[in-house]
Parts: C-alpha cells; sequence; structure tokens
C-alpha cells in the first residue's frame, strides 16, 4: 500500500470502479426493476458510461505513475476481510480485498469497462420490447462488478470469491429466460462445469495457502513460495511435492472457466442466454478469465515444465478442435462459440508454449497472449452483437432463414466485414498483429509442431468466418425481409466497436512488446527469440486462402448454398462433426448413467433400507420382546408361582458366587 | 446495562409467553401469535442489544492465552446443594453468536406458522419450551444446567411433530424422540461419570476442563460422549431421524430443528467432550474422522435421489454437519473457529430453506419437485430468496456459506496426518455435488414452463416476507462483514484449542 | 416443649380406631362423614410429623423413631392423604364405569392399619418385628384389593394376591429364622456381627446364602422385583382404582423401606454383596416392566407394568452407599408418589362413564386442553423428562448408582428410560393425535372441586418439585 496521500485522485479511489457496477446493481435490482421497469436500462447505462470514463482515467493515471515501479505493478486500495488464523499467533493467515494494477490488470479494467458500456447501450436496443429488461440490467452490473472484481484482485482468496460471483451472475443471465427449458438446462450445466473445475481450484488454493501461509500474488510468486511448494506434501491418497499439483490445480479452474476441452461442453449452451450476455460474457470477459489467472500465475507456472506443457497441449487442442467443429455448424451464435473457444486456445497455447524447449521462458509468449486477449475481446464482441441484430431482424439463430441482409444492413454489414477481416488474421487489421506474434513466438520457442497447428487453425479461422459473413450478408434472402430494419441503439455500438477491431493492432503493438513483461523466478532465465521473419507472410497466405475457398463455396457465382445449408444428407465425417464430436452426449452418458443410477441410487437404497433398516429393526425387536413379555403374563396362578420359585432359585445361585 | 440478569431474561422470556398463553382463549388465534410475536420480538432486540455490548466488551482484548474460557455477563449460584448444583450461567463469544441465532430463527420461525389454527395455543405454548431449553443450552456452563436444557430442547417435539405434522408424522415423531433421547442417555452416562469419576463433586465446565482426567478414563468416556451429543447431529450411523423428522415436521419446528437443535450437538461435543476431554479427543478423532467424512459426502448423492423438498433439505443439513464435524474431528484452531461459522452459517440457510418450503408448500400444496415448474414467475420473491438460499448452501461467496466452508477446509489441510487430509480432499470435492442437487431442485422447482393449476398462486404475504428478509439479513450480513465474527469466535475459541494442544503435549 | 418423637404413631393407631368405631356405628351420618375426619387427621398427623425431632429412645422395647424412619413416616402419610383424596370421588360417585364403592370408613380404617404397619417396619430394631410389621403391612392389602362388592375379577385379583403373599410370607420368615439360627438372637446388631464375622471366613456362608435368597425373593414379591412380580398385572387389574393407586405407591414405599432397613441393617457388612445382586435385578426388573407395559390398553395394567419398571429404576439407587441411597429413594418416592396420583386422577375423570382404557383418553386434548396438559406433565415426569420433577429424581437415582462407580450401568439403565418413554408417549398419542371417534367428540368430563384442588396442587408439585432444591435440602439434613 504506497503512500496513499502521494496518489492522484482516481487511483486513491480506485474502488470506485468496483462501486459504481455494484451501486448499479443495488439500485436497480431493489428499486427499478419492480417499481419502474423502463428506468432501469438508462440508469445502468450511465453508470456503466461513468464507469467507463473513470476506469480509463484510472489506467491512465496508473501508467503515469507506474513508471518507476518493477513491473509497474502498485496496490493503492485493499482492506483485510477476513482472518484464518488467531489473531496474534505468528502465522496469521489473512485474506484481503483491494486493487492491485499492474500492465496486464489494468489493461483487462479498460477491456471490461469499455465492452460493458458498449454492451449497456447495445441492451437498451436489443431488450425493448423483453418484459423482464427491469431483471437483466442489474445483473448484467452484477457481472461486470464481479468481473472487475476479479481483474483487480491481489490475493488469490479475492480472486476465487469474485470467480464463483462470475459464475453464478453467468447462471442467472444464460437462464434469463427462466421459461424456456432450454435455457434452463443450459445455465445449470454452466454453472456446475464450472463449479466443478472450481472445487479443483479451492483444493489449490487450501494447498497454496497451507505450504506459503499467504494468499498474495506478490509472496505466491516470490522465490521463497517456490522452493517451500518444492516439500513433499501428503494428499491423503497419495503424497506429493506441491508446486505441480497445486499449479496443475490452480490452472483446472482455469481450465473449467475458460472452457477447454473436455469442459468446453457448457459454452455453445451458453448461447440459449441474450446475445448481450453472449457478447460480453461469453466472447470477451469472463472465458478469458483462464487465461488472466495463468498470465497472473504465470512465474509459478513457468517454475514447473510439465504444467506448461500441460497448457501449450490443451491450449492447441482445443484451438484446432474448436476450429473443425465451427465449419460444420448451422446457428450463427454456436459458430461464434466454437472460434471463441478456438482463440481461447490460441491464447494459452501462446503461455504454454512460452516455456522454451532447452528450459528458460520466451517473454515474447507472455506479451503476445495478452496482446491477442486485448484485439480479440473487441472483434469477437462486434461479431456477437453484429450477430444479435442479425437474429433480431431474421427471427432466429440459423442460417437457412438469414442471406441478402447487405442491402437492408449497410452499417451492420461493413463492421461485420471489418470484424471477419480482423479475426481472420487479414493484415494490417488488429487479429493479423497479435495471431502473428502467437504463431511466431511458438516457432521462436521451439515448438515447430505448435507453431504449424497455429497456422492452420488459422486458415481455418478465416474459412469458417468468411463463411459465417458471406452466407448471412451475401446470396439472395431466404426469408421475408419487409420489416429489417437497423436499430440505432443497436448499430452506434457495432460502429464504435469497429474501430478498435480495425487499429487497436497496430496502436497497441509496440505498447504491448515494451510494458507487458512478466517477471520470472530468479533460476528461469528470460530469453529473447528472434523473430522469426516467414510467419507473417505464410499466416497471411493461409488466411487469404480460406477466405477464397469460403468465397468460391459460398459466396461465388457456382455455389451452392442450398447444399451448403443442410447438414442431413452428407457424409457421416461431416454428421459427427456438425455433432460436435458427440462430447455432450459422452458426458451426458458419464453423468446421468454412472453418477446418478449406479452410484447416487445404491447409496440412497443403502441409506434408506440399511442403516434406517438397522433402526427400524431395533424398534421392531423391543416390540417383539414386549409381546413375548405379555404372551408369558397369562395370569394364572400357577405360573406366577412356578415363576417365584424359579427366581428364587435363580437369586440363590447368583447368591453363590458372591457368598463363597 | 449488560447485567446478568438480561442473559437469564432470555430462556425466562419465552417461558413467561407460554404462561401468558395458558389465560387465552381456545379460538383466539390472532392474540396468541401477537403476544408470540412481541415476546420472542423483544428477545431478539434483547439479544442484539447483549451481542453489541459484549463486542464493546471485547473490542481491544488481546488474544486469550489462558485454558479457561472467559465469561461474560456470568451469574453463579447454588441451585441444588444436594449434588453442588450451580445455576453457572455465561456468554462467550460463541455462544452469544449461537443465542443471536436461536432469537433470529425463532422470530421467523413465529411469523413462519401464522397459518396455525388447530390448537394454536399449545403449538406455541411447546414452541416456546423448545427455544428456552436453546437458550439456557447455550448460555449454561454447568453441566446438570446444560443437560437440563438440552433435554427440554428434545421434549415438545413428539408433540409438535405427531400432532401438526404431515405425511407419516406419528412414525417419524417416534423415531426423532427415541433417537434424540437414546443419544441424551449416553449423555446421563457421561455427566456422572465426569462428576464423580473427577472427585471435585462438582458441574462447572471450566473446573472440570483443568482436571487431568486419566486417560483410561478419556478413552472409555469421550465416545460416549461424542456419539451423546453426536445423534443431535445427526453423525452417520444416527443420521435417519433427521430425513423422516424434517419431513414431517410443521414449517417452524423443522426451522427451529433443523436451524439451532442440531447445532446443539456439535456446541455440546464442543463445549464438553473436547473441552473436559482434550487427551480422549486427539486420540478418538483421528478413527471418527471417517464417519464424519461419508456424513459430508454422502449427504449430497441422497438428495440427489430425492423427489421431496424437505428430504433434499434434510440431507444437505446432514451434509452441512458433517461439516462443522469435520471442522472439530481436525483438531486445529482454523478448523473449530470454521466449524463455529458453519454452524451459525447453517443456522440461517437450513432456517430459510424451511421457511421457504413451507410457504411453498402452504400455496402449492405438494412438495414433490417434479409435480412443479416455473414458481419464479407467479411467487418472484419467494422464489429469488430460495435461489439465494440455495446458493448460500452451494457456498457462494458473499453469503454466509462460503465464509464458513472455506475456514474448515483452510482449517482441515493444517491436520498433516493423511486419513485426515483424504477427508478434506473428498469434502472439498463434495461442494460439486452440493451444487448439483441444489440447482436441480430450484431450477425444477421456480423454472421452466408453469403448469395451469399453478396458474393464481400469490406471492409472500407481509409476515412470511418478515420472516425472510430478517433471516436473509443473517446470511448477508455474515457473509460480505465476516471480519467481526471471526474475531468474536477467537475469543472462544482460544482457550479449548489452548486446552487441546496442552493434550497433545503433556 | 418438643413434642414426644412417638406421637405421630399413638395418634394414627387413635384415628385408626375411631374410623373403626365410625364404621360400627354404620348410620348414614357417620358414613358421610368418614372421609373429610380421614383426610383431616392424615394431613393433620403429616403436620405432626413435620414438626416431630427424632430421639434415639427406645419405646416398647424396640420401637425408636430414628431420622430415615421419620422421614419414611412423612413419606408414608404424604402418600396415604393422596389415597384418600383420590378416593373420595369413588365413594361419592363412583368410577371406571361401575357404580360407587359402599363402607368407606371400614376402607379408611384399613388403610390406618397398612399404614401402622409400614411405620412398624421403619422403626423396630428385630427380625420379629419386622416381620410382624411387614405382615401388618401386607394382609390388610388383601382385602382392600376385594372391596367391591360381587365384582369377579376383584375376586379373582385378590385370591392371587392372597397366595403370592401367603407364598413370600414363608420366603420371609424362612429367611428370618435362618439368620436367627446364625445368630443366635433376634436384635439386628447380634445378626450384625455374626454376618460381619462370617464374611471375615470364620465358619460357612452357606446358611446367608441361603437366607438372602430367600429375603430378596421375599420383598422381591411385595417391591414387584422381576421374578417374583407376575401378579402385579393382574391384581392391579382386579383391584378397585384407588387401591391400585395405594398399591402402587404405599405398599411400594413400604417395600423399600423394608429392603433398605435390612440392607442397612443386620445385613450391613454384606453391603458389597447384596448391591451386586440388587444391580443385577434392577436391570432385570426395569427391563421386564418397560418391556410388558409396550402393548398395554388397559390403564391400570399399563400402571402396573409401569410401577414394575419403576421398582427397576429405584433399585439402582440401592447399589450406591446407604446414605446417598436411601435419600435418593426418598425423594424419588415423593416425586413418584405425587405423579402416579397425578396420573391416576386424569384417568378417573376420564374414564368416569367409559371406563380406564385408552380410548377414554381419545381426543382429550381438544374435550378439555388443560386435562391434556396435567396428562403430558405426567407422562414426562414418569419418563424422566425435564424440566418436569421425574427428570431430578431419576437423576438423584442415578447419582447414588454412578456414585458406586457403576457408570456403564447408568447408560444401560438411562436407555430403558428411552424405552419407558416410547410407551408413556403412546398414551400421549392418544390424548392428542389419534382422532376422536364421530359422536363422542363433546362428552363433558364432571370435575368435583376437591379433584379439582388435587390435581391442581399436584400439577404444581410435579412441576416445581424438580426445580426448587427444598425437597432434597429437607431429606439431605
Amino acid at each position: 500500500m504506497e503512500n496513499a496521500a502521494a496518489l492522484p485522485f482516481a487511483l486513491r479511489h480506485v474502488w470506485i470502479v468496483l462501486a459504481l457496477p455494484l451501486l448499479s446493481f443495488v439500485l436497480n435490482g431493489l428499486w427499478t426493476c419492480r417499481k419502474k421497469e423502463s428506468w432501469s436500462g438508462p440508469i445502468s447505462t450511465v453508470l456503466a458510461g461513468a464507469n467507463w470514463i473513470f476506469g480509463t482515467l484510472c489506467v491512465w493515471q496508473w501508467w503515469k505513475a507506474s513508471a518507476g515501479l518493477p513491473g509497474r505493478s502498485m496496490v493503492p486500495w485493499s482492506f483485510d476481510w477476513l482472518t484464518f488464523g488467531q489473531l496474534g499467533t505468528f502465522r496469521p493467515l489473512t485474506a484481503g480485498i483491494g486493487a492491485l494494477l499492474d500492465p496486464i490488470s489494468a489493461m483487462m479494467v479498460f477491456v471490461v469497462a469499455t465492452i460493458a458500456f458498449f454492451v449497456h447501450v447495445y441492451s437498451i436496443g436489443y431488450m425493448r420490447e423483453d418484459p423482464a429488461r427491469g431483471r437483466f440490467f442489474p445483473l448484467l452490473s452484477l457481472f461486470a462488478f464481479a468481473m472487475l472484481g476479479l481483474v483487480l484482485a491481489t490475493n488469490v482468496f479475492q480472486m476465487y470469491v469474485f470467480w464463483e460471483l462470475v459464475g453464478v451472475s453467468s447462471y442467472q443471465l444464460i437462464g434469463f429466460w427462466y421459461h424456456k427449458p432450454s435455457a434452463v438446462a443450459a445455465s445449470k450445466k454452466a454453472f456446475i462445469v464450472t463449479r466443478f473445475a472450481d472445487a479443483f481450484f479451492l483444493l489449490g488454493i487450501v494447498v497454496l495457502a497451507w505450504v506459503v501461509r499467504s494468499f498474495d500474488f506478490s509472496v505466491l510468486n516470490s522465490a521463497a513460495a517456490a522452493e517451500a511448494l518444492l516439500r513433499p506434501v501428503s494428499f491423503g491418497f497419495f503424497e506429493a511435492p506441491a508446486l505441480p499439483v497445486a499449479a496443475a490445480l490452480v490452472f483446472a479452474g482455469g481450465w473449467g472457466k475458460s472452457a477447454m476441452f473436455p469442459l468446453h461442453i457448457w459454452l455453445p449452451d451458453a448461447m440459449e442466454g441474450p446475445t448481450p450476455v453472449s457478447s460480453i460474457i461469453h466472447s470477451a470477459t469472463m472465458v478469458v478469465a483462464g487465461v488472466f489467472l495463468s498470465a497472473r500465475m504465470f512465474p509459478l507456472f513457468s517454475a514447473v515444465p510439465s504444467v506448461m506443457g500441460l497448457i501449450a497441449f490443451v491450449g492447441a487442442f482445443t484451438a484446432a478442435f474448436a476450429a473443425v467443429v465451427a465449419i460444420a455448424q448451422q446457428d450463427i451464435k454456436r459458430i461464434l462459440a466454437f472460434s471463441t473457444l478456438s482463440q481461447i486456445g490460441y491464447m494459452l497455447f501462446a503461455l504454454g508454449a512460452a516455456a522454451v524447449c532447452g528450459g528458460g521462458v520466451l517473454v515474447a509468449g507472455y506479451s503476445a497472449s495478452m496482446f491477442h486477449v486485448f484485439t480479440h475481446a473487441f472483434f469477437k464482441c462486434l461479431l456477437f452483437l453484429v450477430a444479435g441484430s442479425v437474429i433480431h431482424v431474421a427471427g432466429n439463430n440459423m442460417l437457412s432463414c438469414m442471406g441478402g441482409l447487405r442491402t437492408k444492413m449497410p452499417l451492420t454489414y461493413l463492421s461485420a466485414l471489418a470484424a471477419t477481416l480482423a479475426i481472420s488474421g487479414i493484415p494490417p487489421f488488429s487479429g493479423f498483429w497479435s495471431k502473428d506474434e502467437i504463431v511466431a513466438s511458438a516457432f521462436q520457442a521451439g515448438h515447430p509442431v505448435l507453431g504449424t497447428v497455429g497456422l492452420l487453425v488459422g486458415a481455418l479461422t478465416a474459412f469458417y468466418m468468411f463463411r459465417f459473413f458471406f452466407l448471412i450478408f451475401h446470396g439472395e434472402a431466404r426469408s421475408d425481409r419487409s420489416h429489417a430494419h437497423e436499430d440505432r441503439w443497436m448499430t452506434f455500438p457495432i460502429v464504435c466497436l469497429a474501430i478498435p477491431s480495425l487499429c487497436a493492432g497496430i496502436l497497441a503493438k509496440p505498447l504491448f512488446e515494451s510494458a507487458f513483461r512478466p517477471r520470472l523466478l530468479p533460476w528461469v532465465q528470460a530469453v529473447e527469440g528472434t523473430h522469426a521473419a516467414f510467419v507473417p507472410v505464410a499466416a497471411t497466405l493461409l488466411a487469404l486462402l480460406g477466405a477464397v475457398a469460403a468465397w468460391f463455396l459460398y459466396c461465388g457465382p457456382k455455389a451452392d448454398v442450398a447444399r451448403a445449408l443442410d447438414a442431413e444428407h452428407r457424409p457421416a465425417w461431416y454428421r459427427l462433426v456438425y455433432r460436435k464430436f458427440c462430447i455432450d452426449e459422452i458426458w451426458l452418458f458419464v453423468v446421468r448413467r454412472i453418477l446418478f443410477e449406479r452410484v447416487a441410487a445404491p447409496i440412497k437404497w443403502f441409506d434408506r433400507k440399511i442403516v434406517d433398516g438397522a433402526m427400524n429393526l431395533v424398534g421392531k425387536s423391543v416390540v417383539l420382546a414386549g409381546w413375548c413379555v405379555n404372551a408369558l403374563q397369562n395370569g394364572s396362578l400357577a405360573t406366577a408361582l412356578a415363576f417365584a420359585a424359579g427366581g428364587f432359585i435363580l437369586v440363590w445361585l447368583l447368591a453363590g458366587n458372591l457368598f463363597p | 446495562m449488560s447485567s446478568p440478569l438480561l442473559l437469564s431474561a432470555i430462556w425466562v422470556v419465552p417461558l413467561l409467553a407460554a404462561f401468558a398463553t395458558l389465560f387465552l382463549k381456545r379460538d383466539d388465534h390472532l392474540a396468541v401469535k401477537l403476544v408470540h410475536a412481541v415476546c420472542h420480538g423483544g428477545n431478539l432486540l434483547l439479544a442484539i442489544s447483549l451481542l453489541v455490548s459484549f463486542l464493546a466488551e471485547t473490542e481491544g482484548a488481546l488474544p486469550a492465552s489462558g485454558t479457561v474460557t472467559q465469561l461474560h455477563f456470568a451469574m453463579d449460584r447454588i441451585w441444588i446443594p444436594a449434588l453442588n448444583i450451580h445455576y453457572n450461567v455465561g456468554v462467550d463469544g460463541l455462544s452469544m453468536l449461537m443465542i443471536l441465532l436461536t432469537a433470529m430463527i425463532i422470530f421467523a420461525g413465529v411469523f413462519a406458522s401464522w397459518g396455525i389454527r388447530d390448537r394454536a395455543r399449545e403449538f406455541f405454548i411447546l414452541l416456546d419450551l423448545l427455544v428456552a431449553g436453546v437458550y439456557g443450552t447455550f448460555m449454561s456452563f454447568d453441566l446438570f444446567a446444560l443437560f437440563l436444557f438440552y433435554e427440554v430442547a428434545v421434549l415438545p417435539m413428539y408433540l409438535l411433530i405427531g400432532v401438526w405434522g404431515t405425511g407419516r408424522k406419528e412414525y417419524s415423531a417416534m423415531k426423532l424422540t427415541l433417537m434424540l433421547v437414546a443419544g441424551s442417555a449416553l449423555l446421563m452416562g457421561g455427566i456422572l461419570a465426569l462428576y464423580f469419576g473427577s472427585h471435585l463433586q462438582t458441574f462447572d465446565l471450566n473446573v472440570l476442563s483443568q482436571y487431568p482426567f486419566p486417560r483410561s478414563f478419556q478413552r472409555l468416556f469421550f465416545p460416549i460422549l461424542f456419539f451423546g451429543f453426536g445423534v443431535l447431529s445427526a453423525i452417520f450411523p444416527f443420521h435417519t431421524w433427521s430425513p423422516d423428522g424434517h419431513a414431517s415436521a410443521p414449517t417452524a419446528v423443522s426451522m427451529l430443528h433443523a436451524g439451532v437443535l442440531m447445532k446443539l450437538g456439535g456446541y455440546g461435543i464442543l463445549r464438553v467432550a473436547m473441552y473436559v476431554l482434550p487427551e480422549g479427543a486427539t486420540e478418538w478423532f483421528p478413527w471418527l474422522i471417517l464417519p464424519i467424512a461419508v456424513n459430508v459426502a454422502y449427504g449430497p448423492f441422497v438428495a440427489l435421489r430425492q423427489r421431496d423438498l424437505k428430504y433434499i433439505t434434510a440431507y444437505s443439513s446432514v451434509s452441512h454437519l458433517g461439516l462443522v464435524l469435520l471442522g472439530l474431528a481436525v483438531c486445529t484452531f482454523t478448523g473449530i473457529k470454521g466449524s463455529a461459522m458453519q454452524m451459525i452459517s447453517h443456522g440461517l440457510l437450513t432456517g430459510l430453506f424451511f421457511a421457504l418450503i413451507g410457504m411453498i408448500y402452504g400455496r402449492t400444496h405438494t412438495r414433490n419437485v417434479d409435480e412443479m415448474g416455473g414458481l419464479m414467475k407467479r411467487m418472484p420473491f419467494l422464489g429469488v430468496s430460495f435461489v439465494l438460499a440455495g446458493f448460500a448452501g452451494l457456498g457462494l461467496p458473499g453469503l454466509s456459506g462460503f465464509v464458513a466452508e472455506s475456514t474448515i477446509f483452510l482449517g482441515a489441510f493444517e491436520n498433516p496426518s493423511a486419513v485426515v487430509r483424504g477427508c478434506t480432499v473428498v469434502a472439498i470435492l463434495s461442494i460439486v455435488t452440493t451444487a448439483v442437487y441444489i440447482l436441480r431442485a430450484a431450477n425444477r422447482m421456480l423454472h421452466g414452463p408453469l403448469p395451469e393449476r399453478f396458474g393464481t398462486l400469490t406471492d409472500a404475504v407481509w409476515n412470511e416476507r418478515l420472516a425472510v428478509i430478517v433471516l436473509l439479513i443473517g446470511l448477508f450480513g455474515m457473509g460480505l462483514f465476516p471480519g467481526w465474527i471471526a474475531d468474536a469466535l477467537d475469543g472462544s475459541v482460544a482457550p479449548l484449542f489452548n486446552n487441546l494442544v496442552r493434550a497433545v503435549v503433556p | 416443649m418438643t413434642l414426644p418423637s412417638i406421637l405421630p404413631d399413638v395418634a394414627l393407631l387413635a384415628l385408626a380406631a375411631l374410623l373403626l368405631l365410625a364404621g360400627l356405628a354404620g348410620n348414614e351420618k357417620s358414613e358421610r362423614l368418614a372421609f373429610p375426619a380421614a383426610i383431616g387427621g392424615t394431613a393433620l398427623l403429616f403436620l405432626l410429623s413435620l414438626l416431630v425431632q427424632p430421639s434415639p429412645e427406645k419405646f416398647l422395647g424396640c420401637w425408636s423413631v430414628t431420622p430415615a424412619g421419620l422421614h419414611f413416616r412423612q413419606l408414608f402419610l404424604f402418600a396415604t392423604l393422596l389415597v384418600e383424596a383420590f378416593a373420595r370421588s369413588y365413594f361419592r360417585r363412583g368410577g371406571d364405569g361401575k357404580g360407587p364403592l359402599e363402607r368407606g370408613s371400614e376402607f379408611l380404617a384399613t388403610l390406618h392399619l397398612v399404614l401402622l404397619g409400614a411405620f412398624a417396619v421403619v422403626s423396630v430394631d428385630n427380625l420379629l418385628a419386622l416381620f410382624v410389621g411387614l405382615e401388618l403391612a401386607t394382609i390388610p392389602l388383601y382385602c382392600l384389593v376385594a372391596w367391591r362388592a360381587g365384582d369377579r375379577r376383584g375376586g379373582e385379583a385378590a385370591v392371587k394376591y392372597v397366595v403370592m403373599g401367603a407364598g413370600a410370607s414363608c420366603f420371609d420368615l424362612f429367611s428370618f429364622s435362618y439368620l436367627y439360627g446364625l445368630a443366635g438372637s433376634l436384635d439386628f446388631g447380634a445378626v450384625a456381627t455374626r454376618v460381619a464375622s462370617i464374611q471375615d471366613g470364620s465358619g460357612s456362608s452357606g446358611l446367608l446364602r441361603v437366607a438372602v435368597a430367600a429375603l430378596f425373593a421375599g420383598v422381591g414379591f411385595k417391591l414387584t422385583i422381576f421374578p417374583f412380580q407376575m401378579w402385579a398385572p393382574d391384581v392391579y387389574e382386579g383391584a378397585p382404582t384407588p387401591v391400585t393407586l395405594l398399591l402402587s405407591v404405599v405398599s411400594k414405599s413400604a417395600a423399600v423401606a423394608f429392603l433398605l432397613v435390612l440392607m442397612h441393617g443386620p445385613l450391613a457388612p454384606a453391603l458389597a454383596k447384596t448391591q451386586e445382586l440388587v444391580l443385577l435385578l434392577s436391570a432385570l426388573t426395569m427391563t421386564v416392566g418397560n418391556l410388558g407395559a409396550i402393548h398395554q390398553r388397559h390403564l391400570r395394567r399399563f400402571m402396573a407394568y409401569s410401577s414394575v419398571a419403576q421398582a427397576g429404576f429405584i433399585l439402582a439407587a440401592l447399589v450406591g452407599p446407604a446414605d446417598r441411597a436411601t435419600g435418593a429413594a426418598l425423594f424419588y418416592l415423593f416425586v413418584y408418589a405425587a405423579t402416579n396420583t397425578l396420573a391416576f386422577a386424569v384417568f378417573a375423570v376420564a374414564g368416569e362413564e367409559r371406563g380406564e382404557t385408552f380410548e377414554c383418553l381419545r381426543g382429550l386434548s381438544r374435550r378439555s386442553p388443560a386435562l391434556a396438559g396435567i396428562l403430558a406433565v405426567c407422562m414426562f415426569s414418569l419418563a424422566g423428562i425435564p424440566p418436569v420433577a421425574g427428570f431430578v429424581g431419576k437423576f438423584f437415582l442415578f447419582s447414588s448408582a454412578a456414585s458406586a462407580g457403576h457408570y456403564l450401568f447408568v447408560v444401560f439403565a438411562a436407555l430403558n428410560g428411552t424405552l419407558s418413554l416410547y410407551y408413556y408417549l403412546h398414551v400421549l398419542r392418544e390424548a392428542y393425535i389419534v382422532p376422536e371417534e364421530e359422536g363422542k367428540e363433546n362428552g363433558a368430563l364432571r370435575v368435583d372441586p376437591l379433584q379439582k384442588v388435587l390435581l391442581g396442587c399436584l400439577l404444581l408439585a410435579v412441576v416445581l418439585l424438580g426445580l426448587l432444591p427444598q425437597l432434597s435440602d429437607f431429606l439431605s439434613r
């Protein structure tokens, strides 16, 4: 906590960044959602705008104030929330709530605040007719509050607290239209899958807290913590050194939240929620939480080559898997969902691949991943907003009902083109710069295989994005367009977001390469790789190839659009890809058949029949004994006298051992 | 004005309310309820004022280093000279918080049972007896008085469930009463053993805790006391009374029973078994942790298969109580503090759950989750409260559940032995199954299409809103600002932990 | 001026004689006066016994008023007062679905003779006088059981009671003669010294073993200990209700006094051995009593098994050291007397027309909530559940047993208490839970003023006796 007095105003009161969305949630949640439905939209948008301005001011003042500080990280505000050990003992474990500002968290604050504001503006238009909009805006503000809290976390405990709050607000928003059973099922699936990963995350936190006796990132990422973690720790069922296990457990939290394979099943279903929800949560902010967590714990993770390998492999495999599946999808939001999965795969494998084969860590990998997070946020959010307004016009999500929207929605068309060019990695747009750096860092770090996978996925990305683009905007209209128009409230944010999609790459490149350098542990030496010159050329060629192929198949003169859209009469492999390799069905089988039938049912039977049965047995046997005593008591004098005599003999025998 | 008499007034006020109800006419329901609303409301205010003065007194207190619990508002008068029984009443951090919890739940309980018509006077008199017993147990530091109040709290259960219950009420009432009284039979033997075994001829807990009982004595009598109290906390083999009992009990009774009475078991273990027989505790707990771990992991799975809402909540109580016992069984400072917090958090949580289920049952006349659906549209207030209670149950940060559970997990991991470590890992991973069954129940009941027969349901009326809001304030209060609770508990857990540590290194 | 300690005994004899004379007069006026006179007299005697001080001097060579003896006198007078107050309504209006009983004054006179026998048991110091006292306390009961003229069940019960009683008397006489054979003298002191010498190993203890066995057989009959309690259910059911109450309260107290006098008198040196025996018999008795009571539907038979079980619990106290055992037993007998009378009073009111079975209690909580409340207090006191007196009573019993180190036995006894709660709650189930048959919902219950007073006082006693320490202090002085 630097000397608070010297800090400029915005930094001293950085808590306002959290307070504004919370105020919007409480205000709207308790008051407007019942009385004045129509007021909740404007109020929360105004507060989101204020938060955007204040957030940018904070980032700017932080940029100036932290010039001299190591790693530019500072904690302008924090307080002790809960102590676990006993006050006054030598090692009390305290969990605090505060704001840690350093390059990656400042970048994320700016991104979240910006996108939150634009999505709020967009939602006013999108939710105008929806009767439950009074409930929508508070939940959106709650999400913004939780995400900002997560990003500003000074310690891993605070990050877990806001991690769960993010999970809950996404649960509420996905299941917003709760009268639809599919939305309810999707929200439950999303929460339970992320909760499954969070359990491992919590276990990781508990292990770290026990070994290192502190939650703070500064302490966790220090050399002392790494040494302490090398000692073996017993986990009840097995004994293992704490560092790799704890690092893997903590990454598992990110694995579920960022929907990496095989825990990705919840993200495509999460599209059941309203599109503004998808645009903010499932494109730019929440799903990036896993990457942010790995970046935050990068110094500790980089000391464990096995975990870095795991991250790289999971990232690369998900990127490839998602790209392949995205090609065959018919629902435009599912296409964007899988595209998000693929891009997050990119970010993670950039972090993972930073570990050079011969030891040491390539600094460029870390900054490339963060750069891609920055650029991806804008164009993916834009794509979702475009999809939202297109669905608003076409009535449903399927590609079969779209086509020929170019004339009706010119501004949306142009913005969509910008975003598609950006995501496909066509120079000079933003996607090219960040994706190129990732692939280049993979080659520099000595992972040629990963590099080529990155390039091929880049081509696939271009292909399915342009397929998405051509089938929506080009060709003849496949449903009536009488009332199609561009809603003012929805088009304004689309156009605003188009600007960063175009120029964010060029402007931010030098900033990211200079400022975003991880503070590695002393015995891990940083490697400055040489720039693999051939990568940008190869990437661009492959991207153009993908775009041309898509044009030829879906927009060109000989394009057979009807065949492109029907997924039934297709070869077996195509249908398999269309049904997302049946991963969902496998999970459903595992959970329902094995977990519910084979485990829960026998336990319930055991509880009702054996344990409960035993208690009832005791009761019944006592009642039976009572019946026997009564049967003995048949009231005849002879039995009474016989018992008396017998009793005398019994007492005499008993007295025997007493009076030898 | 924090004189000891006020503390004793806490358990006398419910008895006064019961006495006043004797003179009311049979069909004068409203008068009965008003009397009780006033009395328990007053009691709640009294409890809050006592808490405030308690916190003021322990403001700057340095951490307790001794092994004897410091009592506040203490009062010690001779009661029955023949057996040197004293009316020894006092409060430390844990007792004060539990008294506040009881006051909140009975206050909500009175408003949740506003619809009782049949023999309302008897219902409320028995409820007062139940609450007076609970208050007395939390504040008495004389073993005899504690045991007397402990059993008084069990006395009205049979009639309350038998007369005003639903479903297989007679079977459940008898089963619940007999298992709890059998548990307290063990305590009768245990308490007399402590009295005569220590040759001190006293029931005073603080004095008994300093007496070095021989190790063989402790090895024999610790399990007796542990299972005596444990039966009330639904420890694994003896938990079967809890689902049946709570499913058949009327709303206020299941609120009070699951919310507070089940904590008496954990509190008893903490205050009597571990405090007086520390060597016995450190020797037996490595073995007792296995049934406790079964408790924690076992409850959610069975709850998954249940259809009746009350059974689901009852099995969730079994699981949460398992966490309380886990916190105690690991014998670390943070663990014990965590279990104390879990007692409070689970009390609020289950109280709210049963209140809401009672209100919803009052409207839909079915507790089967499959028959209901889409209720959120008709009853937004009850729906949102149920979802909040559910999230508190599965340990969402910002609500009381998370604070307690994380403290227990952190505390449990500090115990180095492999068995305990294994149980802790199982407990941590069981938060997933907890989330599964809570969300299944909430979604199936509140979301999805609304059956037409529930088309005309009304939302909560004023007395139900008051009951729910009181408990929600408790949940959020502890969830958002856990600091003051943690400090208050430090003072009460420290002497017990020092006593326990003294046992390990004699 | 200090009253002579013998005054209560003499006054009792006078009262009994007076009542007999009133019976002889046989006219209407004396019948009506009998009950107020008897109740007034007994109350006066009770107050007298509270004022009198125990003194070591001996009357008639063997009769003295010891401190424990005085407390037992107060107990017997208290119990008899309750029985008389309870019996009046049976003689005035009848009960249990039958007509009123006749010859009230003779009934009361016989009652007082039983009382005199009980006084004798706690006052004498030689075996012969003890035997006479015991017989005086038992034989009048045979005819009281058959008091209702022409009642076949009563006659049958009386015959069983006589035959069993005769058997028991044989065992007593057999045991006393052996003790006399051993010690050469009837005096407790001499017998005690001889038993002490046997304990030290001089002379074979075969004779002593037979004497003790016969003694327990004899007292087992009167105190309904396990193998000898077979007569109790039939006699309790057959006898008219006041006599059943008399059996369960006064006769049992006398039996406990008899056992205490013997265990801490002549057989004192072998106390450790006899206590082991008592421990075993107590465990058996309470278990059989509890098991028997589970399936009962007739109230008096139910109370028979309940009193067998309570005898088991009282025996548990006798396992402790002498002073603690006597104090605990006395306290519990006071509480038991009050609780049992209260229970019988409720049964009397509820069962006046319909007969005293479980059905008469059905729907009591709706017909008369006050009576149902009193019944609940009774049942919880009998089961030993706080805050009513039964709990503190049981706690004293168990503390006396625990002081002798039998902790696990205390746990066993407490579990038996749980078993007893099972059938006591069945009574409450009838009153509160079982729905009333149609047509009988609003059967009005007639409660005459004396019964109201009795119910009120006893309710106060049962609720407060446990919480207020006065009684336990008074007994421990």
